[in-house]
């Protein structure tokens, strides 16, 4: 009885270890996303970065953020002003404030459009914090009321859904529903969630919405003279059947993401199945979401 | 010698004789009208082929007959298919009575002439040799008037379609009506005997071209005619009214100053002639004649949904003149000496049942007459002004528009060294020019800088600056705030438009402007994006920040410095206030003028 008492508490110190290593295996590593302008400086594009669990933190998040290097190998640009810094980062309930050094106010004062996408690439990466509803700015520990023409009187809110919200202004009397679709970078497998407005966010009128460029700075997952033969949904599971039009680009594998990640939004749909003219390709068999942090890692597109 | 020559004159007379038959032409109503045969000219007379069906049906339409051919022969009828004419090759018979046969036959082919069909269509018929062209030209047979209760309508009745303008003379005081292609063979002529608006009706033909009839209403006062609708397509029908006893007054005193004023310098006192209102199909139209060229001004009240237009230096004979129309869209028109002294105004006022699209422009036909078009349909008005040919712009009174260019003085805003551009002088350039078009249309518009300089002061932080620009739009209650700007990035190539708002009042205005700018100067589309700019935030109306390309990207800038350019873009943004008007604030009546 002894023995088995002892063998019994060495099994549960034993399985304790175990529990306790695959959660700190698991744990080890936290999937976050920096937002940084594509060149056109219209649009911000989700960047997926692993950081060591134990060290992720808002101002983590705000220097890898600002310090964001891996420009040259995709076409994305850095707002943030050479050689500035987050001298400090502190929470207060729902709100962060973050106190950047002098440099920051560089692209504000020259009137760049760069200084309205470093509030937005702001906005849109802490967003991605829970809990955070928004951030105060202050420069060298001094509250500002405004920087360039941009007001700053109260906190600047965060974006948690409909990121790159675009109105062309030609939209119709009927167009008030905010459908998200992700596009393509061009030249590149970056995805970009776009919000547009449509009369309908049925599937079917995402995927119709979803040919068509964006005024020249987005590629649509659907190169051009595809032809969508046949669409079904079953269970988690969407089957498209496209004309061979669809492998006309560099990027099929991305194009079929881009278009899984479309008809997830708020659905069951996990899986793409897509058929080229009835059959199965290779490189398109299975798309999957198998975790909601993969989009755009980086580590996807590193050299 | 002499008798070679003469047989070489008659052989060419002849050659000319034969070529006549092939170059005339027959016009019946004003259209030329085709031949399968050829037709005849024997004796100086035109005769036509009885074969040649398409013709004669063509002629007889256009003349209000109808031709065909029954088992008893060929039928020319007209007045409710009274037979006119009937042609049975034995008998021919006109209007009933039986005529010795003018036909003739050649080549198995049986011809009528042409006189005759003019007979049996009631129509006046014209041959001119030297231009080898025959006319038949429908007859006004009939000016008479019906008295009614409280009008008079007169009535000029053709024998078949006609077209017709009319206007207004003075000395003595004349409306007339010209019916262009038509020949006068009165069969009545009647003016009630105890009226006050008609004293005699006189019917001529002027030897103008076309052919016209004139007739002449000499009034015993000026008068608001109103032309009917055509009901019958040969006939025209002016109503007017008998002078009433007025209830409404159109010099109220409580209406405010006018906005508008028209570019004549004519300081002569000229006469108001008359008023004269029309329904056509997509326009209500009423005209304002006077005796020479005018100064007017006009306005609306929203309130009393009356739109009034006062004419300087004016007089009216009559002292007051009021029609009431019975129509969803126009209540009552009234007109009346505003003012004596020290100056002579007459003021038109139209009261309005429902807000509209009204166009105040002078008649390019008839010289010294106003036309003011008022559009029921805002769709149609709409597309209208949505015209680039003409300019647009809105009747509006007490609405104010504050144009904020961007930067001065002491900022700079954005520029580019290469070029030595700054974003102040593209900002100001722009504001002035829109500043222009709009106060040309009537609005009250306020720069919140007309120069170089700081609104507050060099010195001031970037909120005061900021601060100032808003106080401004603030404390005049503006309608509208527009911001004007140019972008800049680091990068050289990144272009093209964007138009900004933060609340949700500003989105609609912002849209329109950033539809006009992009269809108007095809650059790129960066869109419709809500920021939080200072003057966004702090403004209490509608307000839009825009950003017009990049001062960084040289072939933008370049642009931007062309002056030719910079009156595009202004146009852009003034259409895109224009159209935000129209489609937001309906209540506000809204007109276009075409230049």
């Amino acid at each position: 009885m002894k023995r088995l008492s002892i063998l019994l508490l060495i099994l549960i110190f034993f399985l304790g270890g175990v529990y306790w290593g695959l959660k700190n295996f698991y744990h080890n590593y936290s999937y976050i996303t920096l937002w940084m302008p594509e060149e056109n400086l219209v649009f911000l594009v989700p960047i997926t970065i692993k950081l060591p669990a134990n060290t992720v933190a808002p101002q983590l998040i705000i220097e890898k953020l600002i310090s964001f290097n891996d420009t040259d190998s995709l076409p994305l640009i850095n707002p943030f002003p050479s050689g500035v810094k987050l001298l400090g980062c502190s929470i207060q309930k729902n709100l962060i404030e973050l106190n950047f050094s002098s440099q920051f106010l560089l692209p504000f004062e020259e009137g760049k459009e760069e200084s309205r996408l470093i509030l937005s690439a702001l906005s849109y990466t802490l967003g991605e914090i829970p809990g955070v509803e928004g951030f105060i700015i202050n420069i060298e520990g001094e509250k500002k009321e405004s920087l360039g023409e941009i007001s700053l009187g109260e906190p600047y809110p965060v974006m948690h859904n409909f990121p790159n919200l675009y109105l062309s202004g030609k939209e119709k009397e009927d167009e008030k529903q905010k459908i998200l679709l992700y596009y393509l970078l061009p030249r590149s497998e970056l995805l970009v969630p776009v919000t547009l407005m449509g009369s309908s966010d049925s599937l079917t009128s995402r995927l119709e919405r979803l040919k068509r460029n964006v005024e020249g700075f987005l590629v649509s997952p659907f190169p051009p003279a595809t032809e969508i033969l046949s669409f079904k949904v079953s269970g988690k599971k969407a089957y498209l059947n496209l004309t061979s039009a669809f492998l006309n680009s560099s990027y099929p594998k991305a194009q079929a993401k881009a278009i899984l990640y479309t008809l997830s939004k708020n659905t069951e749909i996990k899986e793409l199945q897509i058929l080229i003219e009835g059959k199965k390709i290779r490189q398109l068999n299975k798309i999957t979401l198998n975790k909601e942090k993969e989009l755009n890692s980086i580590y996807s597109f590193k050299k | 010698m002499k008798r070679l020559l003469i047989t070489i004159i008659l052989i060419l007379l002849g050659v000319n004789s034969s070529l006549l038959a092939d170059e005339f032409k027959i016009l019946a109503n004003g259209k030329e009208i085709k031949f399968n045969t050829p037709i005849k000219i024997t004796r100086g007379e035109v005769f036509i082929s009885l074969d040649d069906e398409k013709a004669l049906k063509s002629i007889s339409a256009l003349l209000g007959g109808v031709y065909f051919q029954s088992p008893d022969g060929y039928l020319i009828c007209k007045d409710q298919f009274k037979s006119n004419l009937s042609l049975n090759l034995e008998k021919i018979g006109v209007q009933g009575e039986y005529i010795p046969n003018p036909l003739i036959k050649e080549d198995g082919k049986v011809y009528v002439p042409l006189t005759l069909l003019a007979r049996s269509l009631k129509a006046g018929y014209h041959i001119d040799k030297l231009n080898k062209t025959a006319y038949l030209f429908p007859t006004v047979t009939e000016v008479y008037c019906i008295k009614k209760e409280k009008r008079l309508e007169v009535i000029v009745q053709a024998t078949a379609p006609i077209e017709y303008n009319t206007f207004f003379l003075t000395q003595p005081s004349r409306l007339v009506i010209d019916i262009p292609n038509t020949v006068v063979n009165l069969t009545r002529k009647e003016v009630p005997k105890e009226n006050d608006l008609i004293s005699e009706i006189e019917v001529s033909m002027e030897e103008k071209d076309p052919q016209t009839t004139r007739v002449i209403l000499y009034l015993a006062s000026p008068l608001i005619a109103r032309v009917s609708s055509r009901i019958q397509l040969d006939q025209v029908r002016l109503k007017l009214n008998f002078p009433e006893e007025e209830t409404a007054d159109a010099s109220s005193s409580e209406e405010p100053p006018p906005q508008q004023t028209s570019n004549f310098s004519s300081l002569l006192t000229q006469q108001i002639l008359g008023v004269e209102f029309e329904e056509k199909k997509d326009v209500q139209q009423i005209s304002i004649f006077s005796s020479g060229p005018v100064v007017y001004e006009w306005n609306w009240l929203e309130k009393e949904q009356k739109f009034y237009i006062d004419i300087k230096e004016a007089v009216l004979p009559q002292a007051k003149l009021t029609r009431s129309i019975e129509n969803s869209l126009i209540k009552q028109i009234r007109v009346a000496q505003n003012q004596t002294s020290p100056d002579k105004v007459v003021r038109v006022v139209v009261e309005l049942n429902r807000p509209c699209g009204i166009e105040v422009k002078p008649s390019s036909e008839i010289s010294n007459c106003l036309i003011l078009n008022f559009y029921a349909n805002k769709q149609e008005f709409e597309n209208i002004t949505g015209s680039r040919s003409g300019y647009v712009g809105f009747l509006l009174s007490n609405k104010t528009v504050v144009i904020d260019p961007g930067h001065g003085g002491a900022d700079f805003g954005a520029i580019n060294p290469d070029l030595g551009i700054a974003e102040k002088t593209i900002t100001l350039d722009i504001a002035l020019k829109v500043y222009e078009l709009l106060v040309k249309d009537g609005w009250n518009v306020i720069l919140t800088r007309n120069s170089d300089r700081d609104v507050v002061s060099a010195k001031a932080s970037d909120s005061e600056e900021l601060g100032g620009r808003v106080n401004i739009a603030n404390k005049c209650n503006a309608d509208l705030f527009i911001s004007i700007h140019c972008n800049a990035s680091y990068n050289r190539k990144v272009s093209g438009v964007s138009s900004h708002y933060f609340k949700e009042i500003d989105l609609p205005l912002a849209e329109m402007l950033q539809q006009s700018l992009t269809q108007n100067i095809l650059w790129k589309n960066r869109g419709v994006q809500q920021n939080r700019f200072f003057v966004l935030r702090y403004t209490k109306m509608p307000a839009v920040l825009l950003e017009l390309g990049f001062i960084s990207n040289n072939t933008e800038a370049k642009l931007l410095k062309n002056p030719e350019f910079v009156s595009k873009v202004a146009q852009a943004i003034y259409e895109g206030i224009c159209n935000y008007m129209i489609k937001y604030m309906p209540q506000k009546v809204a007109r276009k003028v075409v230049q």
